[in-house]
């Protein structure tokens, strides 16, 4: 069997140059501050203790979690649970085939991931345990760590670990100076900027805030402006999908 | 009255954490399953084509709970020496953490690899499902590779039969593109090297990759006796040996495997496991070709 | 660790807007920076920011380009804490602590997927369109901590980048069809051209410690607080990088609190830098 390292990648199109036409219509027919029809499905797995998959376009994420638990990697006393995240990026997710095992880049969403919950569990109800959230992106269409988290949190609520509130999150792509919120892979790539923002929005807390490029004070709040709308937004359909959800669940249990 | 039944519930549900033996066990006295199912049938099966869209090909398969998702990626190499006309599968299979709770990430699991042993050797070994020479673009200069990746994303038995379910289906709506090698040694689409050499001709279409045998698998179990079709997790934890039977299109057997476990199995039991894998084959054809028609016919 | 007691001491003493130092809370700790201390460099750097002490090196290679940009060139950075810091930052804490790192100062230079708009031009490191660029190894070693680690590093990567000098390349346009256009390296030191940094970064760490904002933590003080934002900010104000740490959220309030500090503390940070880095290269003119 030849070595993996051996073949090259075919792909005969090229990202598309220009992704807002001058009337301000992006390529999938969104204006600039649309965001893409989401879809969140809390509790799609049985074995894990909570779980969610969430569609944004043409992202598509699945998380479990488990917990709380032991902690498999740390040994350490800690009053407060640990929160672990686990981001991975499934080979075919990407234009390009990525290689088994862990990249830097997916050890740093789960880093950015980690941060992004942590304020909302209530940490100090599982203290020397652990919640194991485990991320696997099937297709990256743009924004993946956004859709991650908001999944993320959803799972959370799903396996009955205490929350202080859900955490959604928003991101906005700077492309020829305009803001486009809810970038697509394509988008993103032709970005000279970006603005990621993870919140809790009943509380009005941030708990991520991951920022590149150049951005003046003036641009930066009007990125932030339209992230946490976009946040707001995403919260209700959130809301949502979790008490449907609890409904289905309550009724299976009556009929037996 | 809803309180008893929260009761009953809560005892019944008590006395299986406890006793699962002996809950498993009042239900097969009865010729019947917890989840309702008669001993001999399996799980329905759903298949989703076409979900990834960055994928060339992939297949969402489920038995019950038991989720895979296979995704295929075509890439160019150089056919090796001895096999000039040939081009290459390489199949690997990924406990994705979050299917069961006994999974960790970073460390493959010995789970998967079992499960890539038997796919190879449906695939390619045993069924030869797919000829290499089909993969071949340009003999001695460019051939696909097919890297057949698979996730398991929810872990609840029958993993054999799920995810070869989900690479075959995978394969059978693989298209091939068009292409042809220049002189500089680059792989291109064939309209763009037919362009520049007679600008009057079409652009050809994706070829299909022809899968010449279609092999499925079945997964039974020895419990007290008795036997038992198409396992969840928690009956593979019960029962005292399982049996994975791979069949064909043409009713060939392709394999089978008996892994261990604390009961042994006369060959009387393996032939019915294989005239059991023959009556979930007609079955899971029937599901798997329909699924083919429509994504087919959905462009 | 900290008792409770001197944590309550600490946080007590930011909300007075005097430390255990004596500083306020807006105040970096002395900063003691040189230039061109590692000879088989292209450029070096070390800095002591209080009891943190960092060391940074850059070196260039000879690469090829991406092909999403083939005109530009390409850039890693790399942090490693060394053992010398402290047993605890021995195998895979130490190493996740230097990948953080590492993300976080990327950050703050990440150029757009053409080459353009990064903290460094990329197109500066540019050869040959498509073929040959040069590849920047931006390496930083922590060999002490004490608290505010990233800002010692980005202070140390900014200051070997202005130190970094690629060497002169003539490029021999080729003479048949098949062959390659010919490389030749100047060797001659000063020769080499020195890269152009105005844009590089600064990165002030931001912590929120109850209703007060605090900059430039020492060790202890790092555990008294709730989060905090690193901001690269650049010598003319502006946001360039930031990343969320710590476990606590932060209202909008406090948000806009903190990007406005790092805008008003960043600029005088680089003044200082800068001072420093100009010193230093006198220095060395004088010695040679």
């Amino acid at each position: 069997m030849a070595r993996r390292d051996t073949s090259v990648p075919y792909q005969p199109q090229s990202r598309p140059e220009a992704v807002v036409s001058d009337t301000g219509e992006r390529l999938d027919g969104r204006g600039l501050e649309e965001f893409r029809s989401a879809f969140l499905s809390p509790h799609a797995l049985s074995q894990a203790a909570g779980s969610a998959y969430a569609e944004c376009g043409k992202t598509k994420v699945m998380v479990g979690v488990y917990g709380p638990r032991q902690s498999a990697r740390a040994t350490a006393f800690s009053e407060q649970g640990r929160v672990q995240c686990d981001v991975k990026l499934a080979s075919f997710a990407t234009r390009q085939r990525r290689r088994f095992g862990q990249s830097t880049d997916e050890r740093e969403l789960s880093g950015l991931l980690a941060t992004a919950l942590e304020a909302a569990v209530l940490r100090h109800t599982f203290p020397k345990s652990c919640i194991d959230i485990y991320c696997l992106v099937l297709e990256s269409g743009g924004s993946e760590l956004t859709v991650a988290i908001t999944a993320a949190a959803m799972a959370i609520a799903d396996a009955g670990i205490a929350m202080a509130d859900v955490v959604t999150a928003c991101s906005v792509s700077r492309v020829a100076g305009q803001l486009l919120l809810d970038p697509t892979a394509d988008e993103a790539f032709r970005e000279d900027g970006s603005v990621l923002l993870a919140m809790m929005p009943a509380a009005n807390l941030v708990t991520q805030l991951v920022v590149t490029g150049e951005w003046s004070s003036a641009q930066m709040k009007q990125a932030l402006c339209l992230c946490m709308g976009g946040c707001l937004q995403l919260d209700a359909v959130t809301r949502k999908a979790l008490a449907s959800s609890e409904e289905q669940a309550l009724a299976a249990m009556r009929i037996e | 009255m809803a309180a008893a039944e929260i009761t009953d519930s809560l005892e019944a549900d008590a006395f299986k954490k406890l006793y699962p033996d002996q809950f498993y066990a009042r239900f097969i006295a009865d010729g019947i399953r917890p989840d309702g199912r008669p001993l001999g049938r399996a799980r329905t099966a759903s298949i989703g084509l076409g979900a990834v869209s960055t994928a060339d090909s992939s297949a969402l398969v489920k038995f019950g709970n038991s989720t895979a998702l296979a995704g295929i990626k075509l890439e160019i190499m150089v056919p090796k020496d001895d096999t000039p006309n040939q081009g290459q599968l390489s199949i690997a299979v990924e406990m994705a953490p979050m299917c069961s709770p006994d999974m960790r990430p970073g460390r493959p699991s010995d789970a998967a690899q079992v499960l890539v042993e038997q796919l190879n050797n449906a695939l390619l070994a045993s069924a030869k499902a797919v000829n290499l020479d089909d993969l071949c673009i340009d003999p001695g200069k460019a051939a696909w590779v097919a890297y057949l990746d698979i996730y398991v994303l929810d872990s609840d038995g029958s993993l054999a039969d799920v995810t070869l379910l989900a690479a075959v289906a995978a394969l059978a709506t693989l298209r091939l593109p068009h292409v042809a090698v220049t002189d500089g040694g680059n792989v291109v689409p064939s309209s763009e090297a037919a362009e520049a050499a007679a600008p009057d001709e079409m652009a050809v279409e994706p070829t299909k990759l022809q899968l010449r045998s279609v092999p499925l698998a079945l997964t039974c179990g020895l419990y007290k006796d008795q036997l038992i079709v198409g396992l969840t997790a928690e009956e593979e934890a019960l029962v005292a040996t399982s049996v994975t039977t791979i069949v064909d299109d043409q009713g060939r057997l392709i394999g089978q495997l008996k892994a261990g476990g604390r009961a042994e199995m006369d060959i009387a039991r393996l032939q019915d496991c294989i005239e059991a894998a023959k009556l979930r084959y007609a079955e899971l054809a029937g599901i798997l070709q329909q699924a083919i028609t429509q994504y087919d016919g959905s462009g | 660790m900290l008792s409770q007691h001197e944590r309550h001491y600490i946080q007590q003493g930011m909300a007075q807007n005097v430390r255990n130092d004596g500083r306020t809370c807006e105040h970096y700790r002395p900063l003691k920076l040189e230039v061109g201390v590692l000879n088989m460099t292209s450029g070096s750097a070390r800095v002591k920011l209080g009891g943190t002490e960092v060391v940074v090196g850059v070196k260039v290679d000879i690469a090829t380009p991406s092909p999403d940009a083939p005109d530009a060139g390409l850039a890693y950075y790399d942090v490693e804490i060394s053992p010398l810091a402290g047993p605890e930052y021995l195998g895979y804490a130490g190493s996740e602590l230097g990948a953080s790192l590492a993300q976080r100062l990327a950050r703050s230079m990440q150029a757009g997927s053409d080459g353009r708009g990064g903290a460094v031009d990329l197109t500066a490191l540019g050869i040959i369109k498509g073929k040959t660029c040069w590849a920047m190894y931006v390496d930083a070693l922590v060999i002490r901590v004490d608290g505010n680690v990233l800002d010692a590093v980005s202070i140390a990567a900014k200051a070997a980048l202005a130190d970094t000098k690629l060497p002169s390349i003539s490029v021999t346009e080729a003479e048949g069809e098949d062959d390659e256009p010919e490389l030749e390296v100047d060797d001659d030191p000063s020769a080499s051209v020195r890269l152009e940094t105005p844009s590089v970064p600064c990165i002030v760490t931001v912590s929120q410690a109850g209703r007060s904002y605090v900059v430039d933590l020492c060790e202890e003080e790092e555990q008294c607080v709730d989060a905090s934002l690193h901001i690269a900010v650049t010598a003319q104000g502006s946001l360039r990088g930031i990343t969320k740490q710590g476990s606590s959220g932060i209202d909008l309030g406090s948000l806009q609190e903190m990007l406005g500090i790092a805008q008003r503390v960043g600029p005088k940070l680089i003044q200082v830098v800068d001072q420093h880095i100009a010193s230093g290269a006198a220095t060395a003119q004088e010695e040679d």
